[in-house]
């Protein structure tokens, strides 16, 4: 029995905006209303018709911040995803597809702004969230830090092979270095560079750790059925799945099952709704706070098994149009860009529009996942047609 | 730590009710501050709020086999290279700044 929301929803339009960190040359409503206008564009629908907002990981800038800029004729439906930083993403998107499908909003923007000095990094705001005394007097003051021991122990029980780390960097950087929007846009990585990036925390070093820039980016839905007669090509939302299982939250490093993404009852709730699994997937748009914990989310999801991530992830396999497990096509957090990762639900509907810059030929399923290790994890399934 | 007067669970972080059998408020009790290493890991990149520790330094996590295994964070006292999984550790109570605070700290070391 597949999930309610099954394909009744679809992304129409996407907007991108990107720049250097602390370059951008407006504000963060700024870049978010070009954002939004931008991705009208694309769908071909009046801005003024927005009628629903979803955004996550504490995003500032609410809609009636937005409204008078848009023209928002009447505003139906806004919601903020809880669950500490890129965690929440897909869940914003599982927000909207269920305020469509009930009649609560017709049209809704789902989005993620940022610019440095605006509204501060995501790392202060997970702080603020996170850290309590017993953390702090460890040392344990940011998330990175938090994922450097989470790493060190995927390490120790599962004694996985770095090897497969270094294939996903490679991925992302060959990717994103073909990708014109990508930050790392012509700048190819060599791996005796990744070697020695300069040690952060735990087995963690410099091109481990995704690093926020300012931008903007936003993905319109909208009913499957008014997608239809939009300007581009429906994009569907099979499913999305949030939360987590029992014995993991806040609990100050006592998660059960500390070696992993957190995705167990995601990713088994996501396959149930979609009625799709691993092996359906073409291909795969991962949320990289840190390599570790992205490689740890492929093997939440069944992607992979820490027993054959060795095999599995190899550069070859992992890039396009050839590998066996595409992923990260426009260069994911690392080397495209880091938008608390909206940007990565903005490659999967142009990989399955086919307007990718690394296009994974006749690709038709994309699993996308939110901020692995968080307290709440989300993940969602996009295809180009309703199987 | 906490333990529930009512089914013996451990309770880390603390909390006001029992999630295994609803009893309220479970009592503290003492706890040798002793485990074994669950993870660790060294940072040396100065992030803001470790000032007062100073770079690199090393978070430790030991579960402590009295509370059931909850896992309680520390400083290590030690080399990074004496870390391995499961090695015997013994704590002590120390403090560390966070800011203006000075906030009660876990110090931990091999045990001998
Ligand atoms: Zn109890």
């Amino acid at each position: 029995m597949r999930g309610a929301l099954y394909g009744t929803t679809a992304a129409a339009g996407v907007g991108l905006l990107q720049y250097k960190r602390g370059t951008a040359p407006h504000g963060e409503r700024g870049l978010l209303i070009r954002a939004i206008v931008q991705a009208c564009e694309d769908a071909g629908v009046d801005p003024a018709e927005v009628d629903g907002f979803c955004s996550y990981g504490f995003d500032h800038n609410q809609p009636d911040y937005l409204t008078a800029e848009l023209g928002t004729k009447e505003l139906h439906f806004s919601n903020m995803m809880w669950g500490a930083g890129g965690g929440g993403l897909l869940g914003a998107f599982e927000a909207a597809a269920m305020a469509i499908a009930t009649g609560q909003a017709e049209i809704v923007a789902v989005y993620r702004s940022l610019a440095q000095g605006d509204s501060g990094r995501l790392a202060n705001a997970v702080i603020a969230h996170h850290v309590n005394n017993h953390s702090a007097s460890a040392g344990l003051v940011t998330p990175a830090i938090v994922c450097g021991l989470r790493a060190q122990r995927m390490i120790l029980e599962h004694g996985f092979p770095w090897s497969a780390i270094e294939a996903l960097v490679r991925a992302d950087y060959y990717h994103g270095s073909r990708n014109p929007d990508a930050v790392a846009y012509g700048k190819p990585l060599d791996i005796e560079t990744y070697r020695a990036g300069r040690k952060i925390t735990g087995p963690l070093r410099l091109f481990d750790c995704s690093r926020e820039n300012d931008g903007a980016g936003v993905v319109l839905m909208t009913s499957a059925e008014r997608a239809r007669d939009l300007r581009k090509a429906p994009v569907y939302l099979l499913g999305a799945a949030q939360g987590s299982q029992k014995g993991w939250g806040n609990l100050i490093e006592n998660d059960l099952d500390y070696a992993s993404a957190g995705f167990e009852s995601v990713a088994r709730r996501l396959w149930q709704k979609t009625g799709l699994g691993p092996e359906d997937i073409d291909v795969t748009q991962l949320y990289e706070n840190f390599t570790p914990q992205a490689v740890a989310t492929l093997v939440d999801h069944g992607m992979t098994s820490w027993e054959s991530v060795g095999e599995d992830l190899v550069f070859e396999n992992l890039i396009a149009p050839n590998g066996r497990m595409p992923l990260n096509t426009d260069g994911g957090n690392l080397a495209c860009g880091f938008i608390h990762g909206i940007n990565i639900v903005v490659e999967a509907v142009r990989q399955l529009r086919g307007e990718s810059a690394n296009p994974v030929p006749d690709a038709k399923t994309c699993l996308v996942t939110g901020g692995p290790g968080s307290r709440i994890n989300t993940s969602a399934v996009f295809a180009n047609e309703v199987p | 730590m906490q333990r529930c007067q009512g089914c013996s669970h451990w309770h880390w972080p603390a909390v006001s009710r029992c999630s295994e059998c609803g009893a309220w408020d479970p009592p503290w009790q003492d706890v040798p501050i002793e485990g074994a290493v669950f993870s660790w890991a060294t940072t040396w990149h100065p992030f803001g709020g470790t000032e007062a520790i100073g770079v690199p330094y090393t978070t430790v996590l030991v579960a402590l086999p009295h509370a059931d295994n909850r896992r309680l964070l520390g400083l290590w006292e030690g080399e990074e290279g004496e870390l391995s999984m499961g090695a015997a550790v013994v704590g002590s109570v120390g403090a560390t700044m966070v800011g203006k605070t000075e906030v009660p700290s876990l110090r931990w070391r091999l045990a001998r």
